[in-house]
């Protein structure tokens, strides 16, 4: 794995709203390409970087990134289905960790921000211009709902380094209520927990992988491992105490 | 269930009830942190770690670049004469059953680690914890519970019986990396424009927007030196640095006044609320600083906040105590000179 240096804006997360107005067009423009938000044609705007070594390639990641999801997109309406999170996430995870992308980097909000709107715009258009755009090309309330941040953050919560296959678990088709618990809440962390929980859902799909199931689920294993820290069962115990969780729900 | 009430019963955040007896902050976490690069210490001194109440936060802010690793030597002991006084008797034949559990987490990072010892002689010595600065960004905290090793054999309806259960904890403490919940750099949008009439020497004020009800700092431009100076980035232990984060904590106990007191509407049970809404992201903002839950503060200062009715008044305040001129006379003044005074 190479370090590289990731490059941001500082504090572009309070001032974005001064350069991409909604009169601007930046928004609204019918092919996302004809609206560029370029930072260097603002000099009141700060670069800075986290991260060490040669500087980052954003344009390289994003055209390797589109290729991988070249299969997903609906060229009809020229738009990326949500399924394609599952994959997306994979090819972010994995293109990011090999250029150096840890955990402290990525928990930088001003480096999706950059990266969205500098050089993601036609992806985040692809895939939300119907839904919930702006905010899933800016950080509001933090990395939890932006377009790439959450992609990153859900593979490097489901990745499962034990297995032949790490990234089993991610692209499992789980119910969104998955997605969102795993990017808006802590447990996930706690990976021994975490893996057993997602592993339940996914070897029993037919009765657990819905959004009803796991909505009631997942809080739960949260609440039980307040009480009862989780983690200091063995696997097999551990196993055995999620199984009986499910049964409660 | 819905989202939010997991919250509401989830105790490794909250101090809501317990199912059973539980021996609150009465375990105690002390020790020292080393900072390293490449797995020396870069300072001769460790720096302290404390439990004590007050004493719960170490701030490594101006080191953030400098170290690639922190390493904790940490005792966390019990005692039965502290917090909610549970006596470890009450557990009957599980006082040799006993575990601590340490943990170690950085919420920003989505960072989670434990480290399990016995409990002897009402303590437990953990050695050479490290924690990889890559692993974690704005904060990591520490927290200590004590737990049984195996299913208890007691028969009780008051005790937790399960192998994992928690019998006590610590006090959380925070370890902060990075710039936290910096007012002037996020968690609120900021602006600024000329104040006027009765608010033209007033320095910053909070204006809810009426449409998303989020809050907004607003900076009186008529003190525009004073917005660069707060936005630059000084050398650390510099005294513009100190200066800086002097006003910084000034300006922050008001903007947090004003926060707090635009709460003042919410209802007697703030546990109902989203974790991400804004209203909990104050109370937690605010927690920080002042070393109670959230839900311990909504009561302690709810009829206060009722009280504050017009959030003008604080900004006219401002304005009649000159604090935005005080400050910019000082900063205009040559640094070296003013901090000798």
């Amino acid at each position: 794995m190479s370090r590289q240096q990731f490059k941001y804006i500082t504090g572009l997360s309070q001032q974005w709203a001064n350069y991409l107005t909604e009169e601007s067009g930046w928004w609204s423009a019918e092919n996302p390409d004809d609206e560029q938000f370029i930072p260097g044609e603002h000099p009141t705007l700060r670069e800075a970087s986290m991260g060490s070594g040669d500087e980052f390639d954003y344009e390289e990641f994003f055209n390797t990134f589109m290729n991988e999801l070249n299969q997903h997109i609906d060229t009809e309406n020229n738009e990326l289905p949500p399924y394609s999170d599952y994959d997306a996430s994979v090819a972010v995870y994995k293109y990011l960790k090999s250029k150096g992308m840890t955990a402290q980097i990525a928990a930088n909000k001003e480096i999706w921000l950059y990266m969205c709107v500098v050089h993601f715009k036609k992806y985040v258009w692809m895939r939300w211009r119907n839904k919930d755009y702006e905010s899933r090309m800016t950080v509001k309330g933090g990395v939890r709902r932006n377009a790439l941040a959450r992609l990153w953050r859900y593979a490097y919560l489901t990745h499962d380094a034990e297995a032949s296959d790490p990234y089993h678990l991610t692209l499992f088709p789980f119910n969104l209520n998955v997605f969102n618990f795993t990017s808006d809440t802590l447990l996930p962390a706690n990976r021994p927990v975490w893996l057993a929980a997602l592993k339940y859902i996914k070897n029993n799909a037919d009765i657990a992988n819905t959004s009803s199931f796991c909505q009631d689920f997942l809080p739960l294993v949260r609440i039980k491992n307040a009480v009862v820290k989780l983690n200091t069962l063995e696997e097999n115990e551990l196993n055995d105490r999620i199984v009986s969780i499910a049964a409660e729900v | 269930m819905q989202w939010n009430e997991f919250v509401q019963i989830d105790h490794s955040y909250t101090e809501q009830e317990w199912p059973y007896s539980v021996g609150v902050n009465q375990l105690k976490v002390k020790g020292e942190l080393k900072l390293l690069r490449n797995n020396m210490p870069i300072e001769q001194e460790g720096r302290r770690i404390s439990g004590n109440a007050g004493q719960t936060r170490v701030n490594l802010n101006g080191s953030s670049d400098l170290f690639e690793s922190m390493s904790f030597n940490l005792v966390v002991s019990f005692s039965e004469d502290e917090g909610y006084g549970y006596q470890l008797s009450n557990l009957s034949n599980d006082e040799d059953n006993l575990d601590v559990l340490l943990i170690t987490y950085s919420k920003s990072a989505r960072y989670y680690n434990t480290h399990r010892k016995p409990l002897i002689s009402g303590q437990a010595v953990f050695e050479k914890i490290k924690v990889e600065r890559d692993d974690v960004f704005e904060n990591v905290i520490i927290q200590a519970f004590l737990v049984l090793r195996a299913d208890s054999q007691a028969e009780s309806n008051r005790e937790g019986l399960k192998k994992g259960s928690v019998v006590s904890f610590s006090r959380n403490i925070e370890v902060r990396t990075d710039e936290k919940l910096n007012l002037f750099k996020g968690g609120i949008t900021s602006d600024k424009e000329i104040f006027e009439g009765a608010e033209k020497n007033a320095l910053y004020k909070i204006k809810f927007n009426p449409e998303t009800e989020e809050p907004v700092l607003w900076w009186n431009e008529k003190f525009d030196d004073i917005i660069r100076f707060m936005q630059k980035t000084h050398i650390e232990n510099s005294k513009e640095y100190i200066l800086q984060d002097m006003m910084g904590r000034v300006i922050s106990y008001g903007v947090l006044m004003q926060l707090l007191a635009g709460l003042q509407n919410e209802g007697d049970d703030i546990g109902i609320l989203d974790e991400e809404c804004l209203e909990i992201k104050i109370m937690d903002n605010a927690s920080n600083y002042i070393g109670l839950n959230r839900n311990k503060i909504w009561k302690d200062m709810r009829n206060n906040l009722r009280n504050l009715k017009p959030v003008e008044s604080l900004t006219r305040m401002q304005s009649g105590l000159k604090i935005g001129q005080i400050f910019n006379q000082f900063i205009n003044l040559d640094i070296e000179e003013a901090s000798n005074e």
